[in-house]
């Protein structure tokens, strides 16, 4: 308990330092006094007694810091004087001390930016139990349903297969499914007129107990959920909904919803931090797969053992390990496939079965198709901001380097009145310290700020994607982490420098001191790798820009302004899928189409970037090599072709002769044409989706040109296109090519559509240009960001420059007067400036071109058009590079120029 | 005049044996009663002195009040406590451990 007390002691000496040091110097004084009379009753005059006395008691000032070293609190006294001190050499030069903290902030608040993003994105873990435990089958790379046979890896499952996998596994301790495609659907909460957008995810019964996730309200769904198709209309709702749409009202539990024309019950919610299972995406209701019929007509998976459209997650047992699940499921996933091959299967069959595999792979950090998408453009951004944060420090260091030469004389003075080389070098890393402290908390309000812009550059639509990227302790530990590093990085060479000093050289006078050379040597060192980092950023810069602009002019085979697009969903509303929804698409194409402005208008499957819809097809008498029978389909209005912009090269288009009574027709694109129809004109044969035995059905009537479908990367493939009147499902797309700026008539549109049916939600309204800029959203922001920081970095390598040479000149500026003096002219003495800028810049250059060509192999996934080594790039980058450099040294080399050679002489 | 640096570790010792025998003393009587009592064999330099006495009232071994010297002036007067009682016999009963074992080193050699 002893301890107690004396940290009771040491915290008054802290509260009454003030006492404690007035104490203790008195005590001492009367001491040195007592011994002083002694010496004097020794025989000594006063003066030598005094001197005596002085001489026995030694450096007072030392031996009080001693005695207060033992209160224990020096530790805390040095830092408040350190950092006092420091503020006042920082206020004293403002200017530098600005432009250091702003660069730091700048630097500092886009690591912490695309730190978190990159978290959000790449590295948190689901905010579920025991993320580490879960396994999902298969990558995840797929999304959607498909009804081949597995005969390779396999990535979306049955329904079935997720029941007899529930049942007959020996490794999992719960085994959940979730349909690989999230709904857009819109419905409404009783009481409320309006029909309101809500996301929904189907999920199995086991969902939220596999992941243990336990409701803030009510309940979460059970197994008994999901036994009886269609006999479940309940629904979990997010915490994100209940907020936003309930204001977190406890009697959202038992609240109506209908969506289409079925009644579900709210029975829960689920905790703030869970937000589903991709990241990314965040339902605002979970509803079980028994439902998915009602949700979703056109899908159903529950009992066909082929749809596989579901993603399954499980919960491995305590102890056992992922090869272990995945030889159990295998060799489970192969029993049932012979099972559903029959009793005969043919030899196909059975290869099929061979080939057909299970990989699991960790789903810890959930699933994500943005994680794919984004990880390599945010590895790059770290590498690139990580850059600009080392020229910041490099200039810093810099900075720090020229006032430490500045306040040689201060340090040699302190130092021989006894300060401790330890005390000094503390002293200046404390001022370092601040600095990067100060640059730290303005770089967290520049990031918090630069986050949201960020989240909008990697959105798909005009609604930022729902991810985390608040400021938490986790972001603030990193930025503080990367602070502390900076300080050091800077600060450590610049105090060790300043510290080692010839003591007698450096009191003697103040020119000179001894290791300028090796000071100025370091600081050009400085310089020169500021330019190669700045040289690797701006070929990087060069390469995305360039690839971004090889994008932009890629043709995609339609034209993409002047076209607005809308979202409908009249499944919502009760519509079902026949001849009145086919008469509601045409009502609303053809009140669209007569207002002012507009040219044309088209319900569609797809536009542009929204997946696809790809079969096998089948051409009587005509064999196809390798995999060149798959088609993609669209289903389209009559004027689809006329609002995207998508020539039609023979034949016709739709018409009202085509209805479901008429014969079945397509128009296709070139690549079909050439592929399934080599010889003749393809007008008037015929083709089928599916097997042989369709191959008959369905005629060709027109050949448009070929478009770019899923992505301005694809290679041309075959596709075609059929009109809805013939084939009438729930399609989403409204597309309307207008003869202005399509924004202007977006209200108009809404309005007519009201008109049609003023129930029908409309949602997601962008244009198609917007639609395909944001299908290269990771390119688009590499290339922005890049662009960003290449030229930050070179502005940033320019201050360094100027300050270099600044300093440079001040120093030489007697050598320099003594040359003019000796007939040299100012032409000369600019050149001889400006020949060390250039020679430093080229050095730079020379370090940085390898650097560049050997960090771009990195990058090529994220080029287009181009190669790493880009002969346009590597040539422009070191020429701005160049000119950028001449520019920042000219001042200087003008002022060395300028230079009067008598005052020049006299200045020493 | 031969004098000796005291023996590292045992200024404390000597400090609170000193306050045990006589009562309140200020820094400058410490010093003097040490050296008087070692017969001056013994300095305490002040370098040594006043960290110690620092140290020691952070401890709570002593504890300290202003009065007045003889010469009428003001002094800090050092007593020691009950802790500081009991810190003297830790401290002497360790000497004479590390004494015995010195001894009985040089004897032996």
């Amino acid at each position: 308990m002893a301890w107690i007390g004396e940290l009771g002691r040491r915290l008054l000496v802290l509260v009454r330092r003030n006492q404690y040091h007035r104490d203790l110097k008195e005590e001492m004084c009367l001491h040195r006094d007592l011994k002083q009379q002694e010496q004097i009753g020794a025989g000594l005059s006063p003066e030598e007694a005094y001197f005596a006395a002085s001489r026995q008691f030694g450096n007072a000032t030392f031996l009080k810091e001693v005695s207060q070293d033992m209160w224990g609190w020096n530790w805390l006294e040095h830092l408040m004087q350190d950092l006092h001190y420091g503020t006042r050499t920082m206020l004293r030069s403002p200017g530098l001390t600005i432009v250091a903290v702003l660069s730091l902030a700048l630097g500092i608040g886009a690591n912490t930016a695309i730190f978190s993003l990159m978290d959000a994105v790449m590295l948190r873990a689901l905010p579920v139990e025991e993320p580490g435990q879960l396994v999902l089958f298969g990558d995840g790379r797929a999304a959607g349903s498909t009804d081949d046979f597995p005969d390779s890896t396999t990535r979306l499952f049955s329904y079935p297969f997720y029941r007899e996998i529930q049942k007959k596994n020996q490794v999992f301790a719960g085994v959940a499914a979730i349909l690989s495609i999230p709904f857009g659907t819109h419905g409404t909460v009783e009481g409320r007129g309006s029909i309101e957008q809500m996301n929904t995810e189907l999920v199995s019964g086991t969902y939220f107990s596999v992941l243990g996730v336990n409701p803030v309200l009510g309940r979460t769904l059970a197994d008994a959920d999901d036994q009886t198709p269609g006999a479940s209309p309940v629904a979990v709702a997010s915490n994100s909904w209940w907020k936003r749409r309930f204001g977190r009202d406890p009697g959202i539990v038992g609240r109506k919803v209908t969506i289409g024309s079925t009644v579900y019950t709210i029975v829960g919610v689920t905790p703030a931090e869970f937000f589903g299972t991709t990241v990314g995406q965040s339902p605002d209701l979970w509803i079980p797969l028994s439902m998915e019929k009602q949700i979703s007509p056109g899908w159903n998976g529950l009992d066909n053992k082929f749809f596989q459209s579901l993603y399954i997650v499980a919960r491995l047992k305590p102890a056992v390990r992922m090869e272990q699940a995945g030889a159990n499921v295998n060799l489970l996933f192969k029993q049932v496939l012979h099972e559903y091959a029959g009793p005969a299967p043919s030899q196909q069959r059975l290869d099929d079965i061979q080939r057909a595999r299970i990989d699991l792979t960790s789903v810890a950090r959930g699933l994500s198709r943005l994680r794919r998408q984004f990880s390599d453009p945010l590895e790059i951004l770290m590498t690139v901001v990580g850059l600009v944060l080392l020229i910041a420090c490099a200039n810093i260091a810099n900075l720090l380097l020229a006032r430490a030469t500045a306040r040689h004389r201060e340090i040699a003075v302190r130092q021989a009145l006894g300060a401790r080389r330890s005390r000094l070098i503390r002293q200046l890393l404390t001022e370092s310290l601040l600095l990067a402290l100060v640059g730290g908390v303005l770089g967290v309000a520049f990031a918090s700020w630069a986050d949201h812009l960020l989240l909008a550059m990697v959105s798909r639509g005009p609604e930022p994607l729902p991810l985390d990227v608040s400021i938490d302790a986790r972001l603030l530990a990193f930025t503080f982490g990367v602070s502390l590093v900076t300080a050091l990085l800077f600060g450590t060479v610049p105090a060790l420098r300043a510290t080692r000093l010839t003591l007698t050289n450096s009191l003697k006078e103040g020119r000179g001191p001894v290791g300028a050379a090796a000071r100025s040597l370091l600081a050009k060192a400085l310089v020169v790798s500021q330019v190669a980092f700045s040289l690797v950023l701006l070929v990087g810069a060069g390469l995305f820009l360039r690839s971004l602009v090889n994008l932009n002019h890629v043709d995609t085979g339609f034209n993409k302004e002047n076209v607005l697009r809308l979202q409908l969903d009249p499944g919502a509303v009760g519509y079902k899928e026949d001849a009145r929804l086919a008469a509601l698409y045409q009502e609303i194409e053809q009140h669209v189409s007569a207002l002012p402005g507009v040219r044309a208008a088209s319900i569609s499957f797809f536009t542009f970037n929204e997946g696809s819809w790809t079969t096998h097809v089948s051409v009587q008498g005509y064999a196809p090599p390798g995999n060149s029978r798959e088609v993609s389909h669209n289903i389209v209005g009559a004027g689809y072709f006329a609002s995207l912009g998508i020539p039609l090269l023979v034949g016709r288009t739709f018409g009202p002769q085509d209805t479901t009574a008429s014969a079945k027709v397509a128009v296709v694109n070139e690549t079909m044409a050439r592929q399934l129809f080599p010889a003749g004109s393809p007008i008037g044969r015929h083709f089928g989706i599916g097997g042989p035995e369709h191959a008959n059905e369905i005629e060709v009537v027109g050949v448009v040109k070929d478009a770019k479908y899923d992505s301005l990367k694809e290679h041309p493939q075959p596709a075609d296109f059929i009109p809805y009147s013939q084939h009438i499902q729930y399609l989403g797309d409204f597309e309307v090519r207008s003869s202005g700026d399509p924004k202007m008539i977006a209200s108009a549109v809404r309005r007519a559509i009201a008109e049609v049916d003023h129930n029908l939600p409309v949602s997601g309204v962008t244009t198609l240009a917007e639609q395909v800029g944001r299908s290269v959203a990771s390119q688009r922001l590499v290339a922005r960001l890049s662009a960003f920081f290449g030229l930050l970095a070179v502005f940033l390598a320019c201050i360094g420059i100027y300050g270099l040479m600044s300093y440079a000149v001040t120093r030489r500026t007697n050598e320099i007067g003594i040359r003019m003096a000796l007939g040299a002219g100012r032409a000369n003495v600019l050149w001889l400036v400006m020949g060390e800028i250039l020679a430093l810049a080229a050095l730079g250059i020379t370090i940085g071109v390898p650097a560049a060509l050997a960090g771009d192999r990195v990058v090529s996934s994220l080029l287009f058009g181009l190669s790493s080594n880009d002969p346009v790039t590597m040539l422009t980058a070191p020429a701005i590079l160049l000119v950028v450099a001449a520019l920042a040294g000219y001042l200087p080399a003008r002022r060395a120029s300028k230079v009067d050679p008598m005052v020049a002489l006299r200045y020493e | 005049m031969h004098q000796d640096e005291i023996p590292p570790g045992t200024l404390y010792l000597l400090i609170l044996r000193t306050l045990a025998r006589g009562g309140e003393l200020h820094g400058y009587e410490i010093a003097n009663s040490i050296q008087r009592l070692s017969e001056d064999v013994l300095r305490v330099e002040e370098g040594s002195l006043y960290p110690a006495l620092q140290r020691m009232l952070i401890k709570g071994w002593v504890k300290a009040k202003w009065g007045v010297t003889a010469g009428n002036r003001r002094a800090r007067y050092y007593q020691l406590t009950a802790l500081g009682r009991k810190q003297l016999e830790i401290e002497v009963s360790q000497f004479d451990r590390v004494i015995q074992a010195i001894t009985r080193v040089i004897q032996t050699a």
